[in-house]
């Protein structure tokens, strides 16, 4: 009795987490479930100024200009013959798990891909 | 900092000191390519047969050098920390032993999907496998052959298993007994130690 009152705790503590995950990153449950479990190996750096809510309000098709008018500037701009990726978050070290926040352009300055996922190293 | 705060960042910095990297060994006959994202690029590197990925890297996938799909898929598998890819043939494919990867394609490693393809063989580190041992009179092994290393005594032998060096072998710990090496765990009989030498 007494290890399944524990357990239930538990059960409780972790499904109050996943959900207080799920809103703060705006992640679908698959995304919160695993943010929640690997949380003592994540390492996020965030882009200054950065905000779920405005990164929410990108749309595939805005150009460079709209997309800077909603986000600050990211943390770095990768640009090759294939378009440009601005990368809002990246790891702390080489190995940690951390909130993916992209933006993909293609070759004529348009967003053609978000990524907003929980990332698993 | 809070007191939780500082508890959770000593954690953390115990887990990244532990380094449990994504591993790859080749046991193939086939070269793949293996894919990391150490210094923020994303670089697949040539991982001929009987080679392994480097202890201090990250590899984070693979895929066929000659393009062809592994147990259906053509582009990378995803493998996460602290697990160890083998990758072995299984008739013109090839089958993999580890928990849990996922089918991604160049954009999980760069944003754009950009590839840095080193072909060098100097990346990739040998495999180092127990293959003959020595016995004396009463059957106990005085010498294992390690390729690469040639005959080293249980001793040596022992400790190298231990530091994670020799591939196909691990430490027992006996409750009473010297400790000793032995094979993996395998579907083959005739490698095993017990029947060698």
């Amino acid at each position: 009795m007494k290890w399944l009152k524990a357990f239930l705790f538990i059960l409780t503590c972790f499904g109050l987490m996943m959900t207080t995950n799920k809103v703060r990153f705006r992640y679908d449950w698959e995304n919160a479930f695993w943010r929640t479990l690997m949380t003592p190996f994540v390492g996020t750096i965030w882009a200054e100024g950065f905000s779920e809510e405005r990164f929410a309000k990108v749309r595939v098709g805005m150009s460079f200009d709209e997309v800077a008018h909603i986000l600050d500037e990211p943390l770095r701009k990768d640009c090759s013959q294939k378009g440009c990726g601005w990368i809002y978050s990246n790891q702390d070290t080489g190995t940690a798990d951390y909130d993916r926040r992209w933006i993909t352009f293609d070759v004529t300055g348009l967003v053609d891909g978000l990524r907003h996922e929980f990332y698993i190293d | 900092m809070t007191a939780s705060n500082q508890l959770y960042q000593g954690l953390k910095s115990i887990w990244k000191k532990l380094g449990l990297k994504g591993r790859v060994k080749n046991y193939s006959s086939k070269p793949i390519w293996v894919v990391e994202t150490e210094s923020g690029k994303a670089i697949a590197h040539l991982l001929p047969p009987m080679t392994k990925s480097p202890p201090n890297i990250d590899a984070d996938g693979f895929r066929r050098v000659d393009g062809k799909p592994v147990q259906g898929h053509k582009l990378w598998w995803k493998i996460y920390d602290g697990s160890t890819l083998e990758v072995f043939d299984d008739g013109t494919d090839l089958k993999t032993s580890v928990i849990r990867k996922r089918a991604v394609d160049d954009t999980e490693f760069d944003s754009k999907g950009v590839i840095i393809y080193d072909r060098s063989e100097k990346w990739a580190v040998s495999v180092k496998l127990v293959t003959d041992v020595r016995r004396n009179r009463k059957r106990r092994i005085t010498k294992y052959y390690v390729t690469g290393d040639g005959w080293i005594s249980p001793e040596q032998a022992l400790s190298l298993v231990c530091q994670g060096e020799i591939d196909n072998a691990r430490p027992v710990f006996p409750g009473t007994g010297k400790p000793y090496v032995r094979t993996r765990r395998d579907r083959e009989l005739f490698n095993n130690l017990e029947v060698k030498g």
